[in-house]
């Protein structure tokens, strides 16, 4: 990972709190909202492996951190579990996702999405936090998973060739070339 | 070459969770320093796009939704008279009631002075039911100081910057808080159960007389976390299990927590 691509991770950790704090937070749903910050590691895991996907995780999780209440670290370490999963999923489970159906991204980042704040709420519970897991998990696994399977696309289009980490991969929608 | 892959991958995912549990180690002084320069950073970007966004939103709220405008008018317009009157009468509850509970050297809330919040940002995480407010440490405002508005209590300031500070909800899960209800001054514990819930309710006995739509207000007992007499909420539902010690209570919190465009912070220290 060069500075570069971290800067470009940093910014779009940045843009991304500026959609949450403007539209996500806006739309809620049983008093809660769909969490904009997966979307970044689940779709840098898709479109340029498990290296990028963590490394998305940790800086689209660190910046996200200084906004929220909880715990400074807890999203960025969630995001590079999430981050790490979605990439090997994307690497090894689908491989050719250019080549596959449209369907195929938006598929793995909802699962990616409902996953991942079960993923935090238990790190919380493991850090003393136990009321992260309260009855509005459900909801919130719900929103986040739809969020991140509408974005993902669009995130991999317009970030995935500038976060490439791997030469053997063209572009962001383009299969890990020879890597079996 | 397959195992010397692996071991590489693993390493990597090592160094990240790494970095990752160094940023919760030493997250507190991380967090103050950038907080700050984030949010200079991220502000024109929110203040622009909210520009856009809101009169767009409130076009469509407005021509979706124009039935329930006027039901709220007519609402306020009710609570505006309803609450002329109670002003009328007020003054005279007031120094009665300081008066008893200066006897009882309990503070009450109408003898304490207020720092005027507006609300910056609602509810950033699903995980806590909190908001931030743009007055802190540089007005006096200090972590556990209570936040009322909206009729009724809101929370309490849970961290403050000089210029800033975050006030965890009363319907957040980790919030207990101490109430007094009825003509016998019955005590209880209401308990946050996440943004959006109704408060839960223990420590009543079965048998005690509590009705729907009775308040509960802050018992304001020493070493309480909150001054007395701040109404908390209204009872929306009671039940009680075959062989249970305890009634189960629901409460509904008085302040309209969806709309705290502006607060009070109550200067106000636990225990002073």
């Amino acid at each position: 990972m060069t500075a570069t691509k971290w800067a470009w991770l940093l910014a779009a950790g940045l843009v991304i709190v500026v959609a949450q704090l403007t539209l996500a937070d806006e739309l809620t749903i049983a008093g809660v909202h769909a969490e904009l910050v997966w979307v970044l590691p689940v779709a840098v895991g898709l479109a340029a492996g498990t290296r990028a996907g963590m490394a998305a995780g940790l800086a689209g999780g660190a910046v996200a951190d200084l906004f929220l209440p909880t715990p400074f670290g807890l999203t960025a370490l969630a995001g590079v579990l999430l981050g790490f999963s979605v990439g090997r999923l994307g690497e090894e489970g689908i491989g050719d996702l250019s080549g596959s159906a449209w369907w195929v991204a938006p598929s793995i980042a909802f699962g990616g999405g409902l996953v991942a704040p079960v993923l935090f709420a238990i790190l919380g519970a493991a850090l003393g936090h136990r009321s992260y897991l309260s009855v509005t998990l459900g909801v919130v696994c719900v929103l986040d998973a739809v969020a991140c399977a509408l974005l993902v696309r669009p995130v991999m289009r317009v970030l995935g060739s500038h976060v490439v980490d791997d030469s053997s991969r063209a572009g962001p929608l383009e299969p890990v070339r020879g890597t079996l | 070459m397959a195992p010397t892959r692996g071991r590489r991958r693993l390493l990597t995912l090592s160094g990240f969770l790494l970095a990752a549990l160094t940023l919760l180690a030493i997250g507190g002084p991380l967090r103050s320093a950038g907080s700050g320069l984030a949010r200079a950073i991220v502000s024109p970007f929110v203040d622009v796009v909210r520009g856009i966004t809101k009169p767009v939103g409130e076009t469509f709220a407005g021509a979706f939704n124009y039935a329930d405008v006027v039901a709220q008018n007519h609402q306020l317009e009710r609570e505006l008279a309803l609450l002329q009157l109670q002003q009328r009468t007020e003054g005279f509850n007031q120094t009665r009631l300081s008066e008893l509970l200066a006897l009882d050297r309990l503070p009450f809330l109408g003898a304490l002075p207020f720092a005027v919040a507006q609300t910056n940002y609602e509810n950033l995480s699903d995980f806590t039911a909190t908001i931030e407010i743009d007055v802190g440490s540089s007005a006096g405002v200090l972590a556990g100081m209570p936040v009322v508005g909206a009729g009724g209590l809101v929370g309490i300031v849970s961290s403050t910057t000089s210029g800033g500070a975050t006030v965890t909800l009363l319907t957040d899960a980790s919030q207990s808080i101490g109430v007094t209800f009825g003509s016998a001054h019955f005590q209880a514990v209401v308990h946050g159960q996440g943004a959006g819930q109704a408060l839960d309710e223990d420590f009543v006995a079965p048998g005690t007389p509590v009705h729907r739509g009775e308040t509960m207000y802050t018992s304001g007992l020493q070493g309480g976390l909150f001054p007395a007499g701040i109404p908390v909420g209204t009872v929306v539902g009671t039940q009680i299990h075959r062989g249970a010690t305890e009634v189960s209570i629901s409460v509904k919190p008085l302040a309209n927590l969806s709309a705290l465009d502006y607060v009070d912070v109550v200067l106000w220290e636990p225990g002073s």
